[in-house]
């Protein structure tokens, strides 16, 4: 079961009846909506329910060790080390174990060794990826006695599997989901308007705005580029980028929106990525969760601890950037689009540094920076980038992507476009949610609160009967869920 | 007012549903989807015995209009009753004659001392494939059929699938079968492919020809390499075990090979598949003594079909019941005097 699927509209009600309709107690609520995320979770494969449960008791048992005074430092880094190896092997298991296998193989085979490694093609458990990362957070976390360990077993194993962010995240911060889970909720008028609201926005994304995309362009494009004009590519390509975030922030809106609507408030993890001026913007505004976690965990231990890596900055970026990739999927793919990332990063670290030390030698530098001019220069080199960046992100394999690239800038054929409306409202949704984002609109948002209730409820409605009759018919699954 | 009070949500919800259901009326006057006849449309009537019933994929709400026309014909003497299956593959019906109808026909037998005399099964080669694509569950849309209990059984064993999704569509579906939106939401998937085309064929009154053409285009695909998939193991056994069911139970069975629109058929396609799927079909009926009529081709026009190229519109429906009533299928106006034997 999806949050799309058409069993979560019998699945969310049923749950939201239950949970509000009983006592007001954290036992109750937390025990309806463990209950709820394994029914969940095992919708898909209930037989991997093991390996989430024996994990997080494995995780609690150790978080409670960290906060004995008396243990000894290597014993506790001993433990972390198990509790380590249990999640990142489990996901290494499961998610990397067939990719190294057929890298190994194809290796082996260029000494002349045939098929010396058999390729597993093992079922993925549904959002392993994420709570996998969700766990190793509050074990560093409690191991750097950053967080308390979470009061109980069932306040942590909601923390892990809660089935709002089970399949593709936010991933939460133990600090941020736990001490909500510890209290008794309170349904208000304003958690219930706002989460319906964020689950609609995000379903539109997802279901129509995506589905769109997806189907009238990204699909065709990108399964024979060489059959295409160099114009086709370059829609094919932004219409990718378009459906790639409003396939994912519609399904971490719809995330945010279900958990509002049981009284608890997840992380933002999209705040309007296509405005960014530069690199590093762009991944504080892009599947913000998952880069803070990549520069909590990874970056920032490695970059200011005592080894070979500290102060290399640039070295840290591509491994972050490497990581992320490899994080995305287990292909080649991936990986050099998480590199290509890593370079653009380091690049824009370096002409930061660069433009600086102009900026101290000439103020007419600083006046440039904060021209318009600029700002969109920087704009355009940013998304351009980003967007390029998404071909061997989307492409099959490294061969297509290459294909796909030359086509670009062969700006060669002239085939007709034929693009829908559907694809022109589409493109127009994406550019709106952005453009109230930037600073002289934000007037706009503030003008929406102040419509009345009755306007309001009237618009959704049309929304939602108009969303009835144009989001096509499709599997539901999100391209985030799969990494 | 409080922007986030309750007062505010209630009256925001009362906003929603008036917007909502005038949608749907307005949609109503605009569009008027047709209902759809389903399985528990059938399975509902199964509470009598009929004089025939009527086993098929969704060509069974044609069989529909045959027994509307067939009891206006005998003064309402012999009675029809169709069950039509969605998507149909003949493994799928087997499955529901055998789970759903079987019980239902052995309790009336005793209940009503009234045997079932007369079955008809309606099929094309499609309904015969096996095709080995990732979609083949989700075409294999037996979940019609089901009941609660069959879903949470396949829900346990397989998890949530493309499968068994389809029952909780059909049943979502099922619950706003009075809501134009709901059912020209189905609509357009069905027959329009997209909202634009639906919204081409509202204003033009016609479908785009370029639409029109690629739909044919897979069609003559299909059709001219039916012959890989059709006659499938899997589907020629649960055929053996519905003609066994029938034989068992003294019933008379006909198959009836349901029409196709012609346009859809190229000369290869007529060679590769339509021929030899009807000769495979009437070779069977000869060795396990089932009466089969071809009734591919020869009566029905592109006009008297829908715009998915597949199934039969109202006009075409009437059409060929009327047609088949006098020709092929005229012994039906004669069964309740005939004794099932003699038919043979």
């Amino acid at each position: 079961m999806s949050v799309t699927n058409v069993e979560f509209l019998f699945f969310l009600p049923a749950v939201f009846l239950l949970y509000w309709l009983g006592p007001r107690h954290r036992i109750y609520q937390n025990s309806i909506l463990l209950a709820a995320s394994y029914l969940f979770f095992g919708s898909w494969h209930w037989h991997l329910l093991a390996l989430i449960i024996a994990g997080t008791w494995l995780d609690y048992f150790i978080s409670h060790q960290f906060t004995k005074a008396s243990m000894p430092a290597a014993r506790r880094r001993w433990l972390l080390t198990i509790s380590l190896l249990f999640s990142l092997g489990s996901l290494c298991f499961f998610k990397y174990s067939g990719f190294f296998a057929a890298a190994a193989n194809d290796a082996l085979q260029s000494i002349g060794i045939e098929q010396a490694l058999p390729v597993l093609k093992l079922l993925l458990p549904l959002g392993i990826s994420y709570w996998t990362l969700q766990r190793v957070g509050y074990m560093l976390d409690t191991y750097w006695r950053r967080l308390e360990p979470a009061g109980s077993l069932l306040d942590f194993s909601l923390f892990v599997c809660f089935f709002g962010q089970l399949a593709a995240g936010p991933i939460s911060r133990g600090s941020e989901l736990l001490p909500q889970l510890q209290s008794a909720r309170r349904l208000t008028a304003q958690w219930l308007t706002t989460g319906c609201f964020a689950f609609l926005l995000g379903y539109t994304l997802k279901a129509f705005v995506g589905e769109v995309l997806g189907e009238s362009l990204v699909a065709r494009a990108f399964a024979s580029p060489e059959n295409y004009s160099s114009l086709y590519l370059w829609l094919g390509v932004l219409a990718f980028a378009g459906q790639v975030f409003s396939d994912f922030a519609g399904y971490s809106l719809m995330a945010i929106g279900t958990a509002r609507l049981f009284a608890i408030e997840l992380p933002q993890n999209f705040n309007a990525p296509f405005i960014s001026r530069s690199l590093p913007e762009l991944w504080r505004r892009w599947h913000i969760t998952l880069n803070r976690w990549l520069f909590e965990y990874i970056f920032t231990p490695l970059t200011t601890s005592r080894g070979w890596f500290r102060s290399r900055l640039d070295i840290g970026l591509l491994l972050v950037f490497a990581a992320s990739g490899l994080w995305h999927g287990a292909a080649w793919t991936y990986v050099c689009w998480g590199l290509m990332h890593g370079v653009g990063m380091v690049v824009q670290r370096n002409w930061d540094v660069l433009y600086r030390g102009w900026c101290r030698g000439n103020r007419a530098f600083v006046t440039l920076r904060k021209s318009l001019v600029y700002s969109l220069a920087s704009w355009l080199l940013t998304i351009g980038f980003f967007v390029l960046t998404l071909v061997p992100f989307r492409a099959s394999d490294i061969q297509v992507a290459f294909t796909y690239f030359y086509g670009l800038f062969t700006f060669s054929g002239a085939d007709k476009l034929d693009i829908s409306p559907l694809v022109i409202l589409s493109f127009g949704f994406i550019a709106a949610m952005h453009i109230v984002e930037l600073a002289p609109l934000n007037a706009v948002k503030d003008y929406y609160h102040r419509i009345p209730p009755l306007v309001r409820g009237l618009a959704y409605g049309f929304a939602v009967a108009l969303l009835i009759l144009v989001v096509p018919f499709s599997k539901g699954t999100f391209i985030y869920q799969q990494f | 007012m409080a922007e986030n009070s309750w007062r505010a949500v209630v009256i925001l919800l009362c906003g929603f549903l008036v917007a909502l259901f005038c949608a749907d009326i307005v949609l109503g006057r605009f569009y008027d989807a047709p209902a759809k006849r389903q399985v528990r449309n059938g399975i509902h009537e199964l509470s009598r015995v009929p004089d025939i019933l009527v086993v098929s994929s969704s060509h069974g709400r044609s069989f529909h209009v045959l027994g509307d026309v067939l009891r206006e014909q005998t003064d309402g003497l012999v009675d029809l009753i169709a069950i039509p299956l969605e998507a149909g593959k003949v493994h799928a019906m087997e499955w529901l004659l055998h789970h759903r109808l079987k019980p239902l026909i052995l309790d009336n037998e005793q209940k009503l001392k009234k045997p079932l005399t007369h079955m008809m099964f309606g099929i094309t080669w499609w309904d015969t494939c096996r095709i080995s694509t990732p979609t083949e569950t989700a075409l294999n849309i037996v979940t019609h059929g089901w009941t609660t209990a069959d879903y949470f059984k396949d829900v346990a064993s397989e998890g949530a699938t493309e499968l068994n999704r389809n029952y909780v569509r059909n049943l979502w579906r099922h619950l706003f079968d009075h809501s134009a939106l709901v059912k020209t939401r189905f609509a357009i998937s069905e027959n329009f492919n997209r909202f634009t085309n639906f919204m081409r064929v509202m204003i033009r009154g016609q479908m785009p020809d370029d639409e029109y053409q690629q739909t044919l285009s897979r069609w003559h695909d299909d059709i001219e390499n039916g012959y890989q998939c059709f006659l499938s193991d899997m589907d020629m056994q649960a055929l053996d075990r519905f003609v066994e069911f029938t034989a068992q139970q003294n019933i008379d069975l006909t198959i009836v090979l349901f029409p196709l629109k012609p346009d859809t058929i190229t000369p290869a396609g007529q060679k590769n598949t339509i021929e030899p799927f009807a000769a495979a079909m009437k070779e069977y009926g000869r060795e396990h003594s089932v009466r089969v009529l071809d009734m591919t081709s020869g009566l029905l026009q592109d006009a008297d079909f829908m715009l998915d190229l597949d199934h039969v519109n109202a006009q075409g429906n009437i059409k060929w019941a009327e047609h088949a009533l006098d020709n092929e299928l005229s012994f039906l106006r004669n069964i309740v005097d005939a004794p099932a034997a003699t038919l043979q």
